[in-house]
């Protein structure tokens, strides 16, 4: 195991014991053997440098590396942990964690809590989710008037915005998602499930190999 | 009595795989002829002093940036396929029954859910797929079409073979997919 972590680590800065890993996630130690191949195959696919940078990031969700959009800019920043500009091996599995069908509920709602407050200010303001529906209307090519825009808008925060002061706080969005439970849809891959067949993982022989030669 | 095409939400999705049919009335596809059916929902604006519309939050998850499932599979894997659709309701479900009958598959309806079912079983049981239909104004809707059971290729290749080319000329966007207008 520790020559297999060293050799990974020269190449993979960042990168962490998969034992390590399956014990702080919902993730055994397989799984995050398999997700390593999948990283490995994203990290290399534009710089291989071990590392995963936006455009590869974009890459890996679009198929188009130069693509722009603003959530999966919103994913990518939540999943860079530590804002380096790019996702080490340790935040993805850690941060798809959250995205596991057995990962609890309340993490996967403060995820989402921190997503959708695009300026970081603790609450979910007005003008962030009309900023959002704007981006969304655009991505899907659909088009609303400005009057439409304001209805859903107003009717959004009739419903979620309680104390009525403009914005959604933390206890707000928890009540909020538990009345419409389908907003937490997008938080719960359920391929992470048939991870090890989807990436089969040869970490074993490629060890013995590196040893032989 | 007008009949709603709104939804409530996008709870339905996950509670239909519980409950069995929800409700849904066959379509009698022997008696639908061309383009005419005989449901009757009558279209409504977008009436937002009903509790069950789509909120902003439900619009902005359908953003494809939020969709993860491309880390994992192609978009020809995905079960789900979403497409935005500009023109009313009971055009779609209209669409739909055609493709059914083309296919010979039973329809069932009720508010905008439709399932189709095949007639004969494959490897894993009679392939049947479920159509959901949500407002975003009364001329603009998003469709989602997913497989609710029998087996994923067979699943695949109908979306390929039958499906994508049927709805080519009247989809405004494959949600997910680089758009050709």
């Amino acid at each position: 195991m520790g020559c297999f972590s060293s050799k990974a680590r020269r190449k993979f800065p960042g990168h962490e014991d998969p034992v390590l890993l399956a014990s702080q996630t919902a993730f055994s130690v397989s799984e995050v053997e398999a997700l390593f191949e999948l990283y490995k195959s994203i990290s290399a696919s534009v710089i291989d440098d071990g590392l995963i940078n936006k455009e590869e990031f974009q890459l890996a969700l679009f198929k188009n590396r130069k693509r722009e959009n603003l959530f999966a800019n919103r994913i990518f920043y939540l999943f860079d942990v530590n804002r380096k500009g790019f996702i080490d091996f340790g935040d993805f599995v850690r941060s798809l964690n959250v995205f596991h069908p057995n990962a609890p509920q309340e993490d996967k709602i403060n995820f989402t809590f921190k997503l959708y407050d695009l300026d970081g200010t603790g609450y979910i303001e007005r003008q962030e989710v009309k900023q959002m529906l704007i981006a969304l209307l655009c991505e899907s090519e659909l088009k609303l008037t400005d009057d439409s825009i304001e209805i859903i808008l107003d009717k959004t925060f009739l419903e979620a915005d309680v104390d009525q002061d403009g914005k959604i706080n933390k206890s707000e969005w928890h009540n909020f998602v538990d009345r419409n439970p389908s907003l937490m849809k997008i938080m719960t891959l359920p391929y992470l499930r048939d991870i090890t067949t989807t990436f089969p993982s040869f970490v074993f022989h490629s060890e013995v190999d590196e040893i032989a030669t | 009595m007008e009949s709603s095409w709104f939804r409530k939400g996008l709870d339905s999705r996950q509670v239909s795989t519980e409950v069995g049919d929800k409700g849904m009335s066959p379509v009698d596809t022997n008696v639908v002829s061309g383009t005419s059916v005989s449901i009757n929902p009558t279209e409504t604006k977008l009436d937002l002093t009903k509790p069950n519309n789509l909120n902003a939050f439900d619009l902005i998850s359908l953003s494809t940036g939020f969709d993860l499932s491309g880390l994992f599979v192609t978009n020809d894997q995905k079960e789900e396929v979403q497409f935005t659709w500009k023109n009313t309701s009971s055009a779609i479900i209209s669409k739909f029954v055609d493709i059914a009958m083309y296919l010979k598959f039973k329809v069932k309806e009720n508010q905008g859910f439709m399932r189709l079912e095949g007639c004969n079983a494959g490897r894993s049981g009679i392939l049947s797929i479920d159509v959901e239909i949500f407002e975003i104004s009364s001329s603009f809707h998003l469709v989602e079409v997913k497989k609710c059971g029998g087996d994923t290729t067979e699943y695949q290749k109908m979306l390929k073979r039958d499906l994508r080319p049927a709805l080519k000329e009247i989809v405004w966007a494959w949600q997910g997919e680089q758009q050709h207008h």
